[in-house]
């Protein structure tokens, strides 16, 4: 009784104690908001996505004026040294990068020497790289040592093969990835590396090259087969934005072909075909990139004091027309946790 | 008058007391078990029924989707997990509305399957559910079934859930409650003795004593003796009136010498007293007060007895536990096993206990009884509300260690107080005392400690013992005198160089390494740290745990007068000791017949019969052994080292077995303790054997030359 009493009332003080410290924060926020509003300069990969969204809301929420300088590489890596050159020129307050492609156009490996082609000196944000340290964009999680700091959005390989695990055990997995995307061969790498310690065969296709020297949707249908045929239970979408860009026609062909698939982020969600994934909300990512963003601008510290971190939950979804379709249901006690679509 | 009444005053009191204790105690037991029978079972098929509708909810979610009840994934290992979850559960099944059982798990439904299937069941449910009720239930024998609806997308009733309550579940939550409040009983029967010391071994039995003996020395000629007694109650006034009566006398007898004198009766140069002398009334009657008299009646050991008996329990109520405490800190480190880990807080306390207690002994006479007793029992009470908060085995550890620093000065600042105090023909009887109350308290606090953690936690356990130590805080304040300089006995402080002569003596080195040690290595190994983790690997709780030890206390509490009585009228002390050692031994190898609680139970009886068989007559054997030694060191110098040496086995007792658990399991560690138990007590009685032998042979060669 005077226990429940006493930890009420220290609950009733804390809130007290967060709602002054909020209360002065607000001040503090609003007295500098009224100078000037920050610029930042936001490059996506395609179009604008979720991630953009929760950025965008959240610093709104917080009432952070903000004016957002937007540009889209339209999946053509060339248009970046451009970016670059404006970006030197408008210099504005911080610089988001959305994916590893954009990100590591921006500011290069860290280990680079020509850094002269590389934003070094304007602090960058980047959300939704896969693997941040596989990838070289940072040396280390707890500080890049330089201006660049962000999310990643992937789950651990392991909670991956876990999460996998739990819906129905397997012995053989299948992957299909472009062979061209840093972190799909990098993450293609983990899972090699996980199947001898836990115990299961790895089945790996890559997309097939055209005669422009990218990857192509050809004979994706007879990629699948082939990996049903060697005895694959699942087939496991890796951070791969090509998969996500063909999402059309592989979803269809997933469908045909009657293999359960397991996404790893939202995007790979898309294809009509995929059964379940274990994944970070783009919104929820975007949003913890500006939380990262408000602590360089608003609580003036240097990217190199804020540490790459990821989502502390992820969510596991299970799209139920598909698990109806293929006749794959997933365990009952799934339904306790699950997002069902 | 009977000397012996104040003795039988306190036996029929205590006996009484007994009574009505037993009395009431097992009304209030068989109260208390209908109404735990009246509740209990409700309360677990309401408990059970909350599981089902979770359970049914659960199911229904796919249901929703469309999935048919046959075609769900997963039931086994839902089942499997919540019947590992409720051990009140004894089994699930879903039937479906065909009369088929889908899935099952747990025990057998063979005595079921026409109850569970029935398409009356299945009706009867359903109307049960339209009407508003969740499920429908009936008792077998081995079960009660409460069985609920599943319902489909279109709210149709497609299949049952059937719940199996275990009715023996209910059975052991109940044999659990009469295991308690029998814990319950034996343990407030000794704190109720305890109480009654308090009040009766305190002022009443001395005065009375005190009276008998003056008015003895009366009947025996000798005035000079009185009670003194300035209380003024009855007992008081009967006091008061004796000591007017004595005073009388010696006045009249003053007053008779003074007339003599004055009347010039005396002959000339001569005093009353050389008269007195001369007539040789001197000789038959005493008159004048004597030294022997003034004895203070202030009871010290009465006073005492509470804040040592409730400072000794403080530290008693987590015997039951400790390892296990230990455990939940743990976090795995590279390179040392866990069980090292969860015997390392026994070890530090008693490593430190060992090594305080000589050096303590100086300090405490320095500082004063009371005051070491008062820093002593103030460390201990911090150091338990420390514990309770650990959170990890690194600070754990130095709050033992800090228990350890109190309990030693408790230790040594009482037993200096009762020596200090105690007179030559007193102290036995007060030693005796001293030794009762260490019995008592670890009689008493391993059950309870038990039965705390179980309802409470561990950390709130520590807590009390916390709250105990603050109580006896308050009680020595509140009723023990200050210190003064009145003691009877110069104690010598120990040295090397005294050790080492006592340890020259061979005998006394056979004795300590083949008897003092192992049966500490034994009593510490197994009862504080083997135990606690065997039986709640068995899946029994901490509760069980103190009962079992409350057994090693009261076999101790009952045997060791007894061993110790018929030892020393037989004079058959090494014997006694051999055959203490050879049980103790046979107690671990017990642990070869099974692996259940009745094991356990065994192991711990053997070990404290063969405790009490050879404790007292152990120590009586040193005087035996060391003749020389105490002649030229003192008696206390020589059981100091006896204790110092003795100690080396409770600190040597639970590294053992931690080391050996890591290695051969309970099975193994066990058996190996008992062996060199064993070994320990054969080797033990061939060296006395042999030596005993050469002794006679040479009396023998003696008697020769004579």
């Amino acid at each position: 009784m005077i226990g429940r009493f006493i930890s009420r009332a220290a609950v009733f003080m804390l809130s007290l104690f967060a709602f002054a410290v909020m209360f002065l924060f607000g001040a503090v926020q609003e007295a500098t908001a009224a100078a000037r509003p920050f610029r930042i300069y936001m490059i996506t990969w395609r179009e604008m996505t979720d991630v953009e969204r929760g950025f965008q809301n959240y610093m709104a929420e917080k009432n952070i004026p903000v004016e957002y300088i937007m540009r889209h590489a339209n999946k053509d890596p060339s248009k970046l040294a451009g970016f670059v050159e404006e970006i030197r020129r408008l210099k504005p307050d911080l610089v988001f990068t959305w994916g590893t492609t954009v990100t590591l156009g921006v500011v290069g490996r860290y280990d680079d020497k020509n850094k002269a082609k590389y934003i070094r000196d304007i602090p960058v944000v980047f959300g939704l790289v896969a693997d941040p340290v596989g990838v070289k964009i940072v040396p280390d999680l707890a500080s890049s040592k330089s201006n660049v700091t962000g999310v990643y959005h992937m789950a651990s390989a392991e909670a991956i093969i876990t999460g996998i695990n739990s819906y129905r055990r397997f012995s053989k997995l299948g992957m299909l990835y472009n062979g061209l995307e840093m972190n799909s061969v990098a993450y293609a790498g983990d899972i090699r590396k996980l199947s001898t310690k836990m115990g299961f065969k790895l089945f790996e296709r890559k997309f097939r090259i055209g005669a422009d020297g990218k990857p192509s949707p050809e004979g994706v249908i007879d990629l699948l087969r082939d990996l049903k045929r060697s005895g694959a239970e699942w087939l496991l979408l890796g951070p791969d934005s090509y998969s996500t860009s063909i999402g059309d026609i592989l979803g269809p062909a997933l469908r045909e072909v009657g293999l359960p698939v397991f996404a790893t982020t939202e995007g790979n969600m898309f294809p009509s075909g995929v059964l379940a994934g274990l994944i970070s909300k783009y919104y929820s990512v975007g949003q913890f990139s500006a939380y990262k963003a408000e602590q360089i601008l608003v609580q003036k510290q240097p990217a190199a004091a804020v540490p790459v971190e990821t989502l502390k939950r992820f969510s596991y979804i299970i799209r139920m027309e598909v698990a109806k379709e293929l006749k794959f249901y997933p365990p009952v006690s799934m339904f306790n946790y699950a997002e069902i679509l | 008058m009977d000397a012996d009444y104040i003795r039988k005053l306190n036996i029929r009191l205590v006996g009484i007391v007994t009574l009505a204790l037993v009395l009431v105690l097992s009304v209030i037991m068989v109260v208390s078990l209908q109404l735990a029978e009246k509740y209990v079972v409700p309360e677990l098929q309401a408990k059970a029924l909350t599981q089902g509708h979770a359970l049914t909810t659960l199911i229904g979610q796919p249901l929703s989707y469309n999935i048919g009840v046959s075609e769900l994934v997963g039931i086994d290992d839902l089942f499997k997990e919540v019947i590992k979850d409720n051990p009140e559960i004894g089994f699930l099944a879903i039937s479906d509305n065909h009369g088929k059982t889908l899935f099952h798990s747990g025990d057998s439904l063979v005595n079921y399957n026409a109850y569970i299937n029935s398409r009356e069941l299945l009706i009867e449910t359903g109307k049960l559910a339209a009407a508003g009720a969740k499920s429908r239930s009936l008792s077998f024998e081995k079960h009660h079934i409460a069985s609920l609806p599943i319902f489909s997308a279109d709210h149709s009733i497609v299949a049952l859930l059937h719940i199996g309550v275990k009715s023996s579940y209910v059975q052991n939550v109940l044999n659990e409650l009469l295991q308690d409040l029998a814990v319950i009983l034996v343990v407030s029967l000794f704190v109720t003795y305890e109480v009654l010391y308090f009040i009766l071994g305190g002022k009443l039995s001395r005065q009375f004593e005190m009276l008998c003996r003056t008015i003895d020395s009366v009947i025996k000629n000798d005035f000079s003796q009185r009670v003194y007694h300035a209380g003024r109650d009855e007992l008081g006034r009967v006091v008061s009136l004796t000591d007017s009566v004595i005073n009388n006398v010696n006045q009249r007898y003053a007053g008779l010498l003074a007339t003599a004198q004055q009347a010039g009766l005396l002959p000339p140069g001569k005093t009353p007293d050389d008269v007195s002398e001369a007539v040789g009334i001197r000789k038959k009657i005493r008159f004048g007060e004597s030294g022997n008299g003034t004895q203070s009646c202030n009871n010290f050991l009465g006073t005492l007895r509470a804040p040592l008996f409730l400072s000794l329990m403080a530290e008693d109520l987590s015997r039951s536990f400790i390892p296990l405490f230990t455990k939940q800190l743990y976090e795995p480190v590279a390179g040392v096993s866990d069980e090292f880990v969860m015997g390392l807080p026994i070890m530090v306390f008693m490593l430190l206990v060992a090594l305080l207690q000589p050096v303590l002994a100086g300090w405490s006479e320095r500082a004063g009884r009371k005051h070491s007793l008062l820093v002593g029992m103030s460390i201990g009470c911090f150091a338990f509300a420390m514990t309770a908060n650990a959170f990890s085995v690194y600070d754990l550890l130095i709050w033992r260690a800090l228990s350890g620093v109190s309990w030693a000065i408790v230790f040594v600042a009482s037993q200096g107080l009762i020596l200090d105090k105690a007179t030559a023909d007193t102290r036995t009887r007060d030693i005796a005392f001293f030794v009762g109350v260490i019995m008592v308290s670890s009689l008493c606090g391993p059950p309870i400690g038990g039965i705390l953690a179980d309802n409470l936690g561990f950390r709130a356990t520590f807590y009390v013992s916390a709250g105990l130590l603050l109580a006896a805080v308050m009680v020595l304040l509140s009723f023990l005198p200050g210190d003064t300089a009145d003691s009877h006995l110069e104690s010598r402080k120990l040295n090397l160089r005294d050790i080492m002569s006592v340890l020259s003596n061979r005998r006394f080195l056979v004795l300590i390494l083949t008897a003092a040690i192992p049966a500490k290595i034994a009593l510490i190994g197994i009862c504080y740290y083997l135990i606690p983790l065997y039986i709640t690997s068995m899946g029994d709780s901490s509760a069980m745990t103190g009962r079992v030890l409350m057994l090693y206390g009261l076999v101790m509490v009952i045997g060791v007068p007894i061993a110790a009585g018929i030892s020393d009228r037989m004079s058959k002390r090494k014997e006694f000791v051999g055959v203490g050692l050879l049980l103790s031994g046979i107690s671990g190898t017990l642990i070869l017949l099974g692996n259940n609680v009745y094991i356990s139970i065994g192991i711990v009886l053997v070990l404290g019969l063969a405790q009490a068989i050879s404790i007292a007559p152990q120590t009586a054997f040193i005087a035996d052994i060391c003749n020389e030694e105490i002649t030229l060191l003192g008696e206390g110098t020589v059981y100091g080292v006896y204790r110092l040496m003795e100690r080396i086995g409770n600190f040597i007792g639970p590294l053992l077995a931690a080391l050996m658990l890591n290695f051969l399991g309970f099975k193994g560690t066990f058996c190996a303790i008992g062996l060199l138990l064993f070994v320990s007590g054969m080797v033990f009685i061939a060296v006395f054997r042999q030596s005993d032998n050469c002794q006679v042979l040479a009396a023998d060669a003696k008697g020769v030359e004579q």
